[in-house]
């Protein structure tokens, strides 16, 4: 019956998804501190998703949302910013990890340290830190870094993924999972301890302050740019896994993940397509760690714990593992609940007991129950929509396109042997 | 020279031997069948085969060429395929990619080309899509190309198994009881579709098969094992008389009964 009535829904009307929009931006611009405007203008690129009409209008709608609406209402509101380029910080996260657990269905549990290496890659350099082992006081380097680190972050952590993968992806299953999450804590640790005999990480006190990006002499130190910045690379990211999770290597993937064994008689080597997953997710992971080095302007390994894996990994699942939709989602709700909803429905019950109405005793404040929520979300989740706010799914193929292709009547592969008889 | 030899092979498991010096050799184009009781050593035989397991002894040749010791991937790139006793699609994709998925080894895209999307990975996929359509038709289930593998009736997640199989472009293709859980009349229509792979295909088929109205009316030669041992190997006709044969199945009283 639910499955009826939803394979009819034919997405929604695209008059209502721009009154939704005019909506919340006349609202987030006429009330300033209205946090609900602002989580409708953001979440109003879900409604854009499910609307129906042409891919096109689609991308116009979401690039006004993102572009011009966002920064244009609240760019100079630098909390809002903040949050906005949070969320695509861990949306970008997610999407990396999307790749290793959700097409691969490789259960990676020490992502956050391919995190922590881009994000350590660009701290070392851009303090003075480097000249701790670098003879010579060349640094800090100067903003203009940051565009070519995000290269270098990225290939630093696509290196550390192969490293840590070659020794990781013999063992499946159960036994990946701990692995790897024995293997985040090392490198976490390791940074943490890598201030003796050679001071390279600055061990817990570490590293600030680290330049802010810098183009064409404009320095880029407000969460206005980072948005931005974020934006770009989200960009990127949704790109590839668009096109891996159609192609030979995305295939794969997922054939890995449903069957080893069927995978591997079909001529697929599991090591070496398991690392590439693993390097890919994690080289996004990079680049997204020297976005946040640059961002915070200080890190030290206390940004890198287990926790930080997990919280990505819920990201992960409640979207939909595999889906590329379901993963920003995922991403996207649960970075707004950690870093605004709880925190003002927190202040609203405080004002409220200032005015004397309620009597709140500190241990009930919503903001400290942050795991609390986590936790009963998981548990709705998996018992109401297992697969996720949006499952994935499979794209279909034109098949009268497959049938009309110009390819059509040439001799492919074993079928070839059919001339003649 | 024969198109595949197993030559002497032994494999054990801790204690117990799963098979024990079996030598089979596999002339092109023929289609042979290994038949023998339940736990008789016949999926450890194809498993050593296709790379599953490494034999403790003896060696296995394709073409005169040692393939022992190869990965599955790579035994299945020289030509060896296979399909499961219990089917194993890749549930949640649809038919044509689980289809596209045997042919991997033949698609040649890389991390950049695809990351731009670049021209010759475009043509490479459409070639793919329309190769894995055309193998669709071939085992007759082009209309289900795009449900999900996993949503299928049975007879044709066989078949899609079989025609995934065929994608790797194989010269020998093993079968492990293609006909399980079949009706006497969906048994038949395997029965013809099996010859026909054979006959326009040029395939060499190798197959694991209790029914044996089918081993006795499709192979042309066959090997029996027991106990992990090979007992007899001959037509179809010598096997049916072959007192060993019998005994292995039926028990030492049915020999000296007849």
């Amino acid at each position: 019956m639910a499955n009826k009535r939803l394979a009819s829904f034919k997405g929604i009307p695209l008059l209502l998804t721009i009154v939704w929009i005019a909506g919340f931006s006349a609202a987030l611009f006429f009330l300033e501190k209205s946090v609900l405007a602002f989580i409708g203008v953001l979440f109003s690129i879900i409604g854009i998703y499910y609307t129906n009409t042409s891919k096109t209008i689609k991308l116009i709608l979401g690039a006004l949302v993102l572009l011009v609406i966002i920064p244009g209402i609240a760019g100079d509101n630098r909390y809002y910013m903040e949050v906005a380029s949070q969320v695509g910080i861990y949306v970008a996260m997610a999407l990396g990890l999307n790749i290793v657990v959700g097409f691969a269905g490789l259960l990676d549990l020490g992502y956050v340290a391919f995190f922590a290496a881009g994000a350590y890659a660009y701290a070392i350099f851009a303090t003075s830190q480097a000249n701790e082992f670098i003879p010579g006081n060349l640094f800090p380097l100067s903003g203009e870094w940051f565009w070519p680190f995000l290269i270098v972050g990225l290939v630093v952590a696509a290196i550390f993924g192969i490293l840590l993968g070659l020794p990781v992806l013999r063992v499946k299953g159960d036994y990946l999972a701990i692995v790897t999450l024995g293997f985040g804590e090392i490198i976490r640790i390791i940074f943490n301890n890598l201030d003796k005999p050679i001071n390279i990480t600055n061990g817990p006190q570490g590293l600030t302050p680290i330049a802010s990006p810098e183009l064409f002499g404009i320095k880029m130190n407000t969460p206005f740019y980072f948005y931005f910045i974020v934006l770009l690379v989200i960009a990127f990211i949704v790109l590839a896994n668009i096109r891996f999770e159609h192609s030979r290597l995305g295939r794969a993937w997922i054939a890995i993940r449903e069957d080893e064994l069927a995978a591997q008689s079909m001529g697929i080597s599991l090591l070496k397509t398991k690392l590439t997953a693993f390097a890919i997710g994690a080289s996004f992971a990079g680049v997204v760690g020297v976005i946040f080095a640059a961002k915070q302007t200080f890190v030290d390994p206390t940004s890198f714990t287990l926790m930080e894996s997990i919280g990505i990994l819920v990201m992960v699942i409640l979207g939909g593992s595999g889906s590329i939709p379901g993963v920003v989602l995922g991403a996207a709700f649960i970075t707004v609940l950690q870093v605004q909803l709880l925190k003002e429905f927190s202040n609203f019950l405080h004002s409220l007991q200032s005015a004397g109405i309620i009597n709140l005793p500190n241990q009930l404040d919503p903001s400290k129950f942050q795991r609390f929520v986590f936790g009963i979300l998981l548990i709705l989740v998996a018992l109401y929509r297992p697969n996720g706010l949006i499952p994935a799914k499979r794209k279909k193929n034109d098949i009268d396109a497959i049938k009309n292709s110009p390819h059509a009547n040439e001799k492919l592969g074993i079928l070839a042997r059919l001339t003649g008889k | 020279m024969a198109l595949l030899e197993a030559n002497g092979l032994t494999k054990r498991f801790g204690g117990l031997v799963a098979n024990q010096d079996v030598t089979v050799k596999i002339e092109k184009g023929t289609i042979t069948a290994v038949i023998g009781p339940n736990g008789a050593g016949k999926t450890t035989f194809f498993n050593m085969i296709t790379g599953f397991y490494e034999p403790d002894e003896g060696d296995i040749l394709l073409n005169g060429q040692s393939i022992k010791g190869l990965r599955p991937d790579q035994i299945a790139e020289r030509g060896i395929t296979r399909t499961f006793q219990n089917i194993r699609l890749f549930k949640e994709m649809t038919a044509l990619e689980n289809v596209m998925v045997g042919l991997h080894s033949r698609l040649s895209a890389g991390l950049l080309g695809i990351l731009f999307n670049s021209k010759k990975v475009r043509e490479e996929e459409e070639r793919a899509r329309v190769e894995a359509y055309k193998l669709l038709q071939y085992v007759g289930i082009e209309e289900i190309a795009n449900e999900a593998a996993g949503s299928l009736p049975y007879g044709l997640q066989r078949r899609l198994e079989i025609a995934r199989a065929l994608a790797t472009n194989p010269q020998i293709i093993l079968l492990d009881e293609p006909a399980a859980g079949m009706n006497p009349r969906e048994t038949v229509e395997m029965t013809d579709f099996i010859r026909r792979l054979k006959r326009e295909l040029d395939l060499t088929i190798i197959l694991i098969e209790h029914d044996m109205k089918l081993v006795m009316g499709l192979s042309e030669y066959i090997h029996v094992l027991d106990y992990g041992r090979k007992i007899a190997e001959g037509t179809p006709e010598e096997i049916r008389n072959n007192p060993t044969v019998i005994e292995a199945y039926l028990g030492k009283s049915a020999t000296e009964a007849s």
